[in-house]
C-alpha cells in the first residue's frame, strides 16, 4: 500500500519534471533570453510556476493566472455537466449490454455507439446548431448566459452563480438553456467510450464459472452483476476510464468554439492565433499537470481496489 | 414417483439452422436419497445434459423437452424467471473446476452468507442484529463442518486462491448444500483429486443422500472412481443414454456393449498380475454431431452389430433395466464375445 | 552427450516460490527438498503423494516451467543450459488444462506445426505427413487439422495436446495430473500408447497421477514424494508390493482397501470370469 503510494508519487514527480523541462524549453524559445544560464533560468522559471504567476495576457493585460482560473471555470462546468450524465449511462448501457451479450439489444448497444463515436464533434455540433438553433429556434446556442442577465461571478460556475442570486428564476432557466447543446455534443464520445470499456470488461469477467454458478442458483441478473460482475471487473474498468477522461478533455475545445463558450478551448485558440505566450505557456503547464496528477491517481484508484478485493494475483501461486 | 422427471429432452448447440443435436431426446428420473452416477466419454453430451437440466442460458444453446416435472410441478408452464428461481432453490449445481467457480475477490465468509437463506424482516429487526450475526456465522460454521472441514475460522476468513483444490471443492458443497436443495448435480466432482480426498467427498456426497434424502446426479468419466458410491448408473453415449439400472445389475450383468465395455476395461486395468500388458480399447472413434450415423450410434464400434442396427434401437425399458440395443448381452456374458 | 548418461539425472534440486526482493526477509517454505534421483533411458516413472507434495512442482522443473532455487538437473547429462534444443525437443510437456493450453486462434495444423517449424528444418510436405501420423497415433481422424480448437469435444482436445508432445518425437513425455482426468476407453487407449511407444520408440513417460492401477502398468520406477521430500524411490513392483515408507503404505491402503473393496464382492464374478478368459 505504502509502497504503490510512493511509486506513484515517484512516477507523479518524475512526469511533472519532464513536463516542467518541456514547457520551460519552450518559454525559452519563445522568449529571447540572452546568454544567462539556463540552469538558473530554469530555477527562476519553476519559482514562477510554483507561485502560480504566468505573467500578463497580451490580449487583455491582465494576469494570466486569474484569467486561467476563470474559463477554467466555464470549462470545468461543461465538462462535468457532460461527462456525469454520460459516465452514468454509459455505464448502465454497458452492463445491458454485457448482459445481454450477441442477443439484439446488445447489438443495438454497440451498433449505435460504433455509430456515434464515428462522428466528428464538430460535425454534429454544427448540425446540432443548424437543426436546434436555426431551423426551429427552440434553443440557444451561443455563449453561456444571454446578455440580459449580469454576469457578475460568485463562484464561476454559472448554473450555480445564477441558483445563488436570483434562486430558481429566469436566469438559471436561461444558463440552463444554453448548457443543452454543448452538453450534447461533448457527451457522446464519452458515453460511447465508457459503454465499449464497461461491456468488455464485464463481458471477460461474465464468462467465468463463478458467475455461471451464481445463474444456476436462480439469482436475478442485476443481482450478479452488483455483487459478482462488476466486482471484479472494477479495476480493468478503473484502470481504462483515463481515456474518457482524455477524450472529454480533447473534444471540449472544439465544442467551446463552436459555441462560443467562453472557456479554456476558446481562450487558448485565441491566444495561440495572437501569439499570446504566456497564456499558451500557462495552459501548457497547467493543463499538464492535470492530466498527469489524473491519470496517475486513477492509476492508483485501480491499484486499491485491487488490493482492496484481493485480486487472485496475490494469492497462492500454483504452477502449470 | 420421481423427484426429477424429464422427457425427450433435447439440447442443440449453434446459430439458427446450423444448430447440432448433441443431447438427444433424453429421458432422465431422478429418486429421493439415490446417487445417480452418469458415465459416458468426454463429448457425449453429459455437461451439456446438466446445464439443461438447470436451465442455464447460454449463447447458441436451446433446450426443449415434453416434460419437465420437478416434484410433480410442471415446470415447462411457468414463466422463465421464475423457472429459473424455483429450479435455483431446488437443484444444486457443482461446476467442473471448484475453484473457478469460487469468486476470487470474496472472501469464503462472505460467499456463504450470500446463499444462506436471508432472514425475514432482517433490517426491521436491526436491533437484534448483532444476535443475527452471531447465528449467521455459527450457520457458516455449521454448514462447513457438514461438509467435512474442521477449521472453519482459517476458511472462512480466506480467499479461494489459498485454499487447495479438495478445500474448494468442501466449500462448494457447504454452498450448494445451505439452500437445502432436493437435488445435488456434480459435474466431474473428483476428477483432479487426490485418492484420499476423493473418499472424502464421495462419503459426504453418500451422506446426503442416505441422511438428507437429497438425490444426487454425479456425472463422471471414469466409472472407477465412482462405482462403490452411487445406487444407480446411467450410460451415455453420443448424446443418449443407452443403459440405466442399478450397480449390482450392472456391474454384473451389463446389456449394452459399450457399458461392458467400459466394464471391462475398468476390470482389466485393476487386476494384479502381469504388468505392462496392453489394454482393451474399444476400437473406431466416437462419432461426430455433424454427421450422426444412422441408426445405432454405437453400431460402428460394436462388434456384435447386424444389419438390424440400422435401424434406431428403442430404449427397451423393463422393471430393473433400461438398454437401448438390438442384440443386449446374456446374463454373465462380459467377457464371452472378446 | 555419451549413451552412457541417464535419461534425466536430478541432484540435489531445492525449490520454493520466488518471492519479490523486499519480502525475502519472510522466506517461503522449500516446496521440493533436495531431490536427487537419475532416470536411465528408456525407463518410465510416475509420481505418486499427497496434494501438498510438490509432485506438479517436480514435473514443471524438469519440463523447464520453473527454475530450480538449487541443485542441477542434468538433460542427458548436459544442463539445460548448455544444450537449451535438447530439452525443448527431447523433453515435452502435456498441460493439464486442455481448452486454454490451446491457442484458440490457430487450427489444429497449426498448432501442431509451431514445434516442427522452432526445432526442425522440414519442408511443407514434410510438416503435414507428420502431423497426419501423429493424428493417427493419437487416435483422431486427419480431417481434424483443418479444425480450430473451439469445434473440438474436450477429449479431442486433450488428445490434440497429447499430439503436439508427440510431433517431434521426444524422449521423454512429461505429464501432470492429464492421464487420471481421460475418460476410461481414452485412458486406456493412451496407457497403450505410451507403452507402445516405450517398448518402440523407446520413448520414456514422467507422470503424476493417483491412480495406482495405471502407475502399476505403464512404469518402471516410481517416486513416492511427501511434503516435497522423497521417501520412496525405486521399481514400482517392489514399491507397490511391500512399501517401505509409511506414506506410501498410507496411499496404497486409501487406494486399495478403502477406494476399492467395497466393491469387490460385486465384481467378484466378474475377477472369475477373467481368469478363466485371458484376452
Amino acid at each position: 500500500m505504502i509502497l504503490i503510494l510512493l511509486r506513484k508519487s515517484a512516477m507523479l514527480l518524475l512526469s511533472a519534471v519532464i513536463l516542467l523541462l518541456l514547457t520551460f524549453w519552450f518559454h525559452v524559445r519563445s522568449n529571447d533570453l540572452g546568454d544567462q544560464d539556463l540552469f538558473l533560468r530554469f530555477l527562476i522559471y519553476l519559482n514562477r510556476i510554483l507561485r502560480l504567476d504566468f505573467g500578463f495576457s497580451a490580449q487583455s493585460s491582465r494576469p494570466v493566472s486569474g484569467e486561467f482560473l476563470e474559463y477554467g471555470a466555464a470549462t470545468a462546468e461543461l465538462c462535468l455537466a457532460a461527462m456525469i450524465p454520460s459516465l452514468a449511462a454509459g455505464f448502465f448501457l454497458g452492463c445491458f449490454a454485457a448482459l445481454h451479450k450477441d442477443r439484439w439489444l446488445d447489438s443495438a448497444i454497440t451498433n449505435s455507439s460504433i455509430m456515434f463515436s464515428s462522428i466528428p464533434v464538430f460535425w454534429i455540433a454544427q448540425i446540432f446548431i443548424a437543426l436546434l438553433a436555426v431551423r426551429v429556434d427552440w434553443i440557444p446556442s451561443n455563449g453561456r448566459i444571454s446578455l440580459l442577465y449580469s454576469t457578475e461571478q460568485i463562484t464561476g460556475f454559472i448554473l450555480v452563480d445564477t441558483l445563488l442570486r436570483d434562486g430558481f428564476g429566469d436566469s438559471f432557466l436561461n444558463a440552463l438553456t444554453h448548457f443543452i447543446l454543448p452538453v450534447l455534443s461533448l457527451s457522446i464520445l464519452p458515453t460511447t467510450e465508457m459503454i465499449r470499456i464497461v461491456r468488455n470488461s464485464l463481458y471477460s469477467v461474465m464468462q467465468q464459472n463463478y458467475i455461471k454458478a451464481a445463474f444456476s442458483r436462480g439469482w436475478s441478473s442485476w443481482y450478479i452483476i452488483y455483487r459478482h460482475g462488476l466486482r471484479n471487473a472494477m479495476p480493468s474498468i478503473l484502470a481504462q476510464c483515463g481515456s474518457v477522461l482524455f477524450l472529454t478533455f480533447t473534444s471540449v475545445i472544439i465544442v467551446e468554439n463552436v459555441y462560443n463558450w467562453p472557456g479554456v478551448g476558446t481562450w487558448i485558440i485565441e491566444a495561440i492565433r495572437s501569439g499570446d505566450v504566456n497564456v499558451v505557456n500557462a495552459y501548457l503547464v497547467l493543463v499538464g499537470m492535470l492530466f498527469v496528477v489524473l491519470n496517475i491517481s486513477l492509476e492508483f484508484a485501480a491499484d486499491l481496489s485491487i488490493i482492496y478485493l484481493n485480486h487472485p494475483g496475490r494469492g497462492r501461486s500454483t504452477p502449470s | 414417483m420421481a423427484l426429477l422427471d424429464i422427457r425427450n429432452l433435447s439440447v442443440r448447440v449453434g446459430p439458427g439452422r446450423d444448430a447440432l443435436t448433441v443431447v438427444d431426446r433424453i429421458s432422465l428420473t431422478v429418486n429421493e436419497g439415490r446417487i445417480l452416477a452418469l458415465v459416458g466419454a468426454s463429448g457425449s453430451g453429459k455437461s451439456l445434459l446438466m446445464q439443461a437440466v438447470m436451465m442455464l442460458r447460454r449463447d447458441n444453446i436451446s433446450y426443449s423437452a415434453d416434460r419437465f416435472k420437478l416434484d410433480g410441478e410442471d415446470l415447462l408452464k411457468i414463466p422463465s424467471r421464475k423457472r429459473r428461481r424455483i429450479i435455483g432453490q431446488n437443484i444444486s449445481f457443482i461446476m467442473q473446476d471448484p475453484r473457478q467457480s469460487l469468486d476470487p475477490t470474496m472472501k469464503i465468509r462472505d460467499q456463504i452468507y450470500e446463499v444462506m437463506p436471508r432472514i425475514p424482516w432482517y433490517h426491521v429487526l436491526s436491533r437484534l442484529k448483532n444476535f443475527f450475526r452471531r447465528t449467521r456465522s455459527k450457520t457458516a460454521a455449521a454448514l462447513l463442518h457438514r461438509s467435512g472441514i474442521r477449521d472453519h475460522e482459517r476458511i472462512l476468513g480466506s480467499y479461494p486462491a489459498q485454499l487447495s483444490d479438495v478445500e474448494c471443492q468442501k466449500i462448494m458443497l457447504a454452498i450448494a448444500l445451505a439452500s437445502k436443495p432436493r437435488i445435488l448435480l456434480l459435474d466431474e466432482p473428483v476428477v483432479n483429486l487426490e485418492t484420499a480426498s476423493r473418499l472424502q467427498v464421495l462419503k459426504l456426497l453418500d451422506r446426503c443422500a442416505k441422511n438428507d434424502r437429497t438425490a444426487v446426479v454425479v456425472i463422471c468419466n471414469d466409472l472407477a472412481s465412482v462405482y462403490n458410491f452411487a445406487d444407480e448408473f446411467a450410460f451415455m453415449y453420443a448424446g443418449q443414454i443407452v443403459e440405466r439400472g442399478s450397480r449390482d445389475r450392472i456391474l454384473n450383468n451389463p446389456r449394452h456393449p459399450y457399458t461392458a465395455s467400459l466394464i471391462r476395461t475398468m476390470l482389466e486395468l485393476g487386476r494384479n498380475g502381469r504388468l505392462k500388458r496392453y489394454l482393451p480399447v474399444l476400437s473406431g472413434k466416437h462419432p461426430d454431431y455433424r454427421s450422426m450415423p444412422v441408426g445405432c450410434r454405437f453400431g460402428a464400434r460394436c462388434r456384435r452389430a447386424r444389419r438390424e442396427c440400422n435401424r434406431e434401437p428403442e430404449m427397451i425399458i423393463s422393471k430393473n433395466e433400461q438398454y437401448r440395443c438390438h442384440f443386449p448381452l446374456e446374463d454373465g456374458a462380459l467377457y464371452e464375445d472378446e | 552427450m555419451n549413451s552412457g548418461d541417464p535419461l534425466i539425472r536430478l541432484s540435489g534440486v531445492c525449490y520454493r516460490e520466488h518471492s519479490p526482493w523486499f519480502s525475502r526477509l519472510f522466506r517461503a517454505e522449500y516446496i521440493l527438498k533436495d531431490i536427487s534421483f537419475s532416470l536411465e533411458d528408456g525407463e518410465s516413472m510416475a509420481v505418486v503423494g499427497d496434494e501438498d507434495s510438490g509432485k506438479s512442482e517436480l514435473i514443471a522443473l524438469i519440463a523447464g516451467l520453473l527454475e530450480p532455487t538449487r541443485g542441477r538437473i542434468l538433460y542427458s547429462g548436459q544442463t539445460a543450459a548448455a544444450n537449451p534444443r535438447n530439452r525443448a525437443r527431447n523433453f515435452r510437456m502435456i498441460f493439464q488444462d486442455q481448452e486454454t493450453s490451446l491457442n484458440r486462434k490457430l487450427r489444429i495444423r497449426d498448432i501442431l506445426q509451431i514445434p516442427l517449424l522452432i526445432n526442425t528444418g522440414m519442408d511443407r510436405r514434410e510438416r503435414l505427413e507428420r502431423i497426419a501420423d501423429t493424428l493417427n497415433l493419437v487416435d483422431l481422424p486427419e480431417s481434424i487439422a483443418g479444425r480450430y480448437p473451439s469445434e473440438l469435444s474436450h477429449g479431442q482436445m486433450k488428445r490434440v495436446s497429447f499430439a503436439r508432445a508427440l510431433i517431434l518425437n521426444p524422449r521423454v513425455i512429461l505429464a501432470d495430473k492429464s492421464i487420471s482426468s481421460f475418460d476410461p476407453n481414452l485412458r486406456a487407449h493412451i496407457c497403450n500408447m505410451l507403452l507402445r511407444l516405450q517398448k518402440e520408440r523407446r520413448i520414456s513417460s514422467i507422470i503424476t497421477t493417483s491412480d495406482l492401477d495405471l502407475v502399476r502398468n505403464i512404469s518402471d520406477r516410481l517416486l513416492v514424494l511427501d511434503r516435497g521430500e522423497i521417501v520412496e524411490f525405486g521399481d514400482t513392483r517392489k514399491i507397490l508390493s511391500a512399501p517401505q515408507s509409511p506414506t506410501a503404505t498410507r496411499l496404497l491402503m486409501n487406494y486399495y482397501n478403502e477406494y476399492r473393496c467395497d466393491a469387490d464382492h460385486v465384481l467378484e464374478r466378474g475377477r472369475k470370469a477373467v481368469k478363466h478368459h485371458e484376452f
